[in-house]
Order: C-alpha cells, then sequence, then structure tokens
C-alpha cells in the first residue's frame, strides 16, 4: 500500500460529530456526510443523536470517541472547553456575514479532506447564490425580515442575513446593527414595500406594509447551502 | 441513629449516581468534578437559605432573595457582548459587587425587613438590567447566557470543583462554629444583645459568611431554585431547630439532593439535557408537601 493509500484511508475513518444542523448541511453539500457519526437533536441527518446544540451531552460525545468536532458560536464554551480537556479535536466556525459563511466550507473541508473540496463547494455555493439572487429581482426595494413575528424582531445590518438581501438587490429598511425588536408603532413607520417573513411563530404581525414574502426560517436561519432554498422562496 | 443512618444512606446514594456505568475519562474527567460541584452547589445554597430565613426572620428567604443570583446572571449575559468565554468571571464580578453592597446595607439597615427590603430592590434592578440587555442583545449570541439563566451543573476541571468543595465547606464550619450565635439571633435583637452577642454585627457575618459560596457555585451553576429555601425547613420540621443541626444536615440533604437531581437531569430526556432546577422543583414540592401535613399532625416528618 501506497502512502497515499494510507493517507486516504485514515481520511475514510475520519468521525466527526457536527454541533449544528448548518454544519451538517455543509458536510452533506460537500460530500462528507459519511463522516458523520453524531448530530444535534434538531438535526435531520440520520446519525446519533448527541442532545441539543447549546448545551449537547458531553459523554454521549465522548463515548462516540469523534476525531473531531465541530461547532458554531451557538454551544456553550464550557462544552468546548470539556471537549478539549478530553482530548477531542473541536474547530468552531462563524457565520457573521456571508463571507463567514462561504469560507466556513474551506475551513470544514479542510479539517476533515482536503482545501480542494472546500475551495471547489465555496466556488460552487457563490455562484449558484449570486445567480439566484440575480433572478430574485430586489431591484433596490426596500425591505424588512422578520424572524419573528408575534414580536416583530427584524433582521438589522452586520450579519448574513442583511448580506443576502442585499445581493438579491434589495435595501434593508433597518439600519440599526444586529437584531432589533419593535414595538409596532415603529414596525408600521418602516414602511417597507416588502416584509419577509421567516417565523416559527404562527401570528402575522397585524399591520404590514407592501408586499409579503413567506420563507422557511429553517432556510433563512441555517447559514449553509439551505440559504439557497430561502432564495428560491423569495422569486 | 436512625437519622444518621438515613443521611449516610442518602450521601451513598447520592454518590453512587457517579459512579454508575462510567469509567476511564467521563468518570475522572466529567462525573466526579461535575457530580462534586453539584454537592458543593446543592450544600451551599442549603445552608445559605437556613442562614438567610434566622437573620432576616422571614421563612420565604432563599439564597437569592438578596440579589446575587440576579447580579450573577446579568454579569453572564453582559460577558456575551464582550467575552462570551469569560461567563464566569463576569458572573462572579457581579456577585461579588453585590456582596460588597449587602454589606454596605448591613451596616446601614440594622432591622432584618429593611434588609430584605433592600435585597428586592437589588434583585429587580439586575433583573430588569438583564432584561434590557435581552432586548438589545443579537439573540443568536443569547444561547450560552440564557442557558445560564436557567441552572445547569456546568463541567470544570476537577482542581476547581476541589477548590469550590473547600470553600463550601469552610463556609459550612464556621457557620457551624458560630450556629450557637444565629441560635441566640433568632431569639430577637434585644435577648441577643442581653446575652452578648451584638445583633447587626453578627448579622453581618452571617450573611457574608453564606453568600460568599453561593456567589461562587452560582457564577458556575447559574441560579438553582428551591433547594435553599426549602431544606431547611425540613430539617427544622423534621430534626431540630437548633442551627448546628440544620446548617450540617441542610448541606449534607441539599448536596446530596442535587447530585441526584443532577443525574435525573442529564438521564431523564438523555442526550438532551434538562436545566436542573426543575427537577429539584419537582422532586422537592411533593416532600415538602408531605413533610408539612406530617407537622400539621403533630409528627416528626422523619
Amino acid at each position: 500500500m501506497t502512502l497515499g493509500g494510507l493517507i486516504t484511508l485514515a481520511l475514510i475513518s475520519l468521525k466527526v460529530i457536527s454541533l449544528a444542523p448548518n454544519i451538517t448541511d455543509m458536510m452533506r453539500f460537500m460530500g462528507l456526510e459519511k463522516h458523520i457519526v453524531g448530530v444535534t437533536n434538531f438535526d435531520n441527518f440520520p446519525a446519533k443523536r448527541v442532545g441539543a446544540i447549546v448545551r449537547p451531552d458531553v459523554e454521549t460525545i465522548v463515548k462516540l470517541k469523534p476525531d473531531l468536532v465541530i461547532y458554531s458560536p451557538l454551544t456553550s464554551a464550557n462544552v468546548i472547553e470539556t471537549l478539549k480537556r478530553a482530548g477531542i479535536k473541536t474547530l468552531g466556525i462563524t457565520y457573521n456575514s456571508l463571507d463567514d459563511v462561504a469560507y466556513s466550507f474551506e475551513v470544514i473541508a479542510s479539517a476533515i479532506s482536503s482545501p480542494e473540496i472546500g475551495k471547489e463547494a465555496k466556488r460552487k455555493f457563490l455562484m449558484e447564490l449570486e445567480e439566484l439572487a440575480r433572478r430574485v429581482k430586489g431591484r433596490g426595494r426596500k425591505v424588512v425580515v422578520l424572524i419573528a413575528c408575534a414580536r416583530p424582531t427584524a433582521v438589522g445590518s452586520g450579519n448574513y442575513i442583511d448580506d443576502l438581501i442585499k445581493l438579491a438587490g434589495f435595501e434593508n429598511v433597518v439600519n440599526r446593527k444586529g437584531f432589533v425588536v419593535f414595538d409596532l408603532e415603529a414596525f408600521v413607520k418602516l414602511k417597507a414595500d416588502v416584509t419577509i417573513l421567516a417565523c416559527h411563530d404562527a401570528s402575522n404581525p397585524p399591520f404590514i406594509h407592501g408586499d409579503v414574502k413567506k420563507v422557511n426560517p429553517d432556510d433563512l436561519l441555517r447559514p449553509g447551502p439551505r440559504l439557497l432554498n430561502a432564495l428560491i422562496d423569495l422569486m | 441513629m436512625k437519622r444518621f443512618i438515613f443521611t449516610l444512606a442518602f450521601i451513598v446514594c447520592a454518590f453512587s449516581t457517579i459512579i454508575l456505568g462510567a469509567s476511564g475519562f467521563i468518570l475522572w474527567g466529567l462525573r466526579l468534578p461535575r457530580g462534586i460541584l453539584a454537592f458543593a452547589t446543592g450544600g451551599v445554597l442549603s445552608i445559605a437559605g437556613g442562614v438567610y430565613q434566622t437573620t432576616l426572620r422571614n421563612p420565604l428567604a432563599d439564597p437569592y432573595i438578596l440579589g446575587v443570583a440576579s447580579a450573577s446572571v446579568f454579569g453572564a449575559v453582559l460577558s456575551s457582548f464582550f467575552v462570551p468565554q469569560a461567563k464566569v468571571f463576569f458572573s462572579l464580578c457581579f456577585a461579588f459587587l453585590t456582596i460588597a453592597l449587602i454589606f454596605w446595607m448591613a451596616t446601614k439597615l440594622t432591622i432584618p425587613e429593611r434588609l430584605v427590603l433592600g435585597g428586592v430592590v437589588l434583585n429587580a434592578f439586575f433583573a430588569a438590567m438583564t432584561l434590557f440587555l435581552y432586548a438589545i442583545q443579537n439573540p443568536f449570541s443569547l444561547a450560552d447566557s440564557v442557558a445560564h439563566t436557567l441552572g445547569y451543573i456546568p463541567y470544570i476541571p476537577l482542581k476547581e470543583t476541589l477548590g469550590i468543595l473547600a470553600i463550601s465547606v469552610l463556609s459550612c464550619v464556621v457557620l457551624l462554629i458560630r450556629s450557637r450565635r444565629l441560635d441566640i439571633l433568632s431569639l430577637g435583637d434585644d435577648i441577643a444583645y442581653s446575652l452578648g452577642v451584638e445583633p447587626s454585627r453578627e448579622r453581618i457575618i452571617q450573611i457574608i459568611t453564606a453568600t460568599l459560596p453561593v456567589a461562587i457555585v452560582v457564577s458556575f451553576s447559574g441560579p438553582i431554585g428551591f433547594l435553599g429555601l426549602v431544606f431547611p425547613h425540613i430539617v427544622r420540621f423534621s430534626i431540630s431547630s437548633l442551627n448546628a443541626i440544620v446548617t450540617s444536615l441542610s448541606f449534607l440533604w441539599g448536596g446530596s439532593f442535587l447530585l441526584i437531581c443532577d443525574f435525573v437531569a442529564r438521564r431523564i430526556m438523555s442526550p438532551a439535557e434538562l436545566p436542573v432546577g426543575v427537577i429539584t422543583a419537582l422532586g422537592l414540592s411533593p416532600v415538602f408537601l408531605w413533610v408539612l401535613k406530617t407537622v400539621g399532625f403533630g409528627k416528626r416528618a422523619f
């Protein structure tokens, strides 16, 4: 057996636990799902459940003897420190911007397989994203994106959702950084041309100005390949 | 003798949950430190409840009545804005700040009822500040802080856990040494004064000694409710009102009970983990009602 063969064998047997559904989505997008041995309870992938995203069960993770645990900023720092003490390699990904989301493909692929797979996935993801964004035709219309409807919670600036709607040609009417909870009066005064609803709560805000577009919240709130579906919903 | 055997069996039963089906790192690196922390936390909260109830002359007093937990939670949520990894440090800073405020209040407000009202003000202030932070913070970065406010026993290194246990035991020992003075204090300030105990000074010493370890455990585990309120009463109703017994048995029973609750919280919906405070309240409510009912018939509960 050649050295290359040995390395390949080692890569095939690499066991990975994904501590967020969007990480699992990214791995599947890159064809790396065969490495997944554990996922959170909120995941759709058929693998051993290791508990919640914020506080997964450390004992279950340790018993699975993973080579790598990939986590999002949602997971408790205490859990990650404990895994490190157990001698388990960990990898954190961030998604403060759309660039972060795209870069995560490279980071994950480099840790599991080869950087080339990540670069190729990133290129494919960005290409499809731009193509779909062009077809959404935002045309500079003013938009507000709600991630909670009963108490209108809007997406502000400086995050990947803001980047996505700008890429689709919309103008975000919420200029404040982060996520903003509005009172109804202030919400009505926003006078957006389009209101995008990505809410898990059933009730809509009572007053919506302009057009309404509904997006599957799982597509918009899982920063990964599902963002492509969110753009399809926006067409 | 019966009560000694009951206590011993309770402790053995609680600590056996640590070794159940565990070996290697899971036993030594995860279960043991977490188990010791749960024991120390339960013990500290229970003795603090007892001390507060006597010094503040309020049967509803729990370890959080003077605002330490609210301040600690505020620190944890505030840390998510700056350094999320330093949650415990922020938590600890604000808990100690509150202890300083309690100390200052206790020197000014010599009537215990007024001190309770001062505590209510601190509680309300820090709770409002925490809600303010919730309103302005990105919901995605709040997950860890919100989990902290629900009360979970974290995994921390064994060395740190042993340090916390040592502080808890030390606080328990100091309170045991001064338990006679607490008995005298419970008779009222005038009688205490005539028996050579300076009430205001003694109240401050007792409260600060009980609150220091509470600040530490709450910074690690978040506010775990009900233990501190209930265990001192259970000991008083079932065995004795002497503070030496209330303090020592509250520590051992409360610690053992939280250790068992933590085991249940991890197991009942495994691999998902429930906040341990849910289990303590669910488990203790029927026990406490039974104790109250038994006492109502003029019997001892145990």
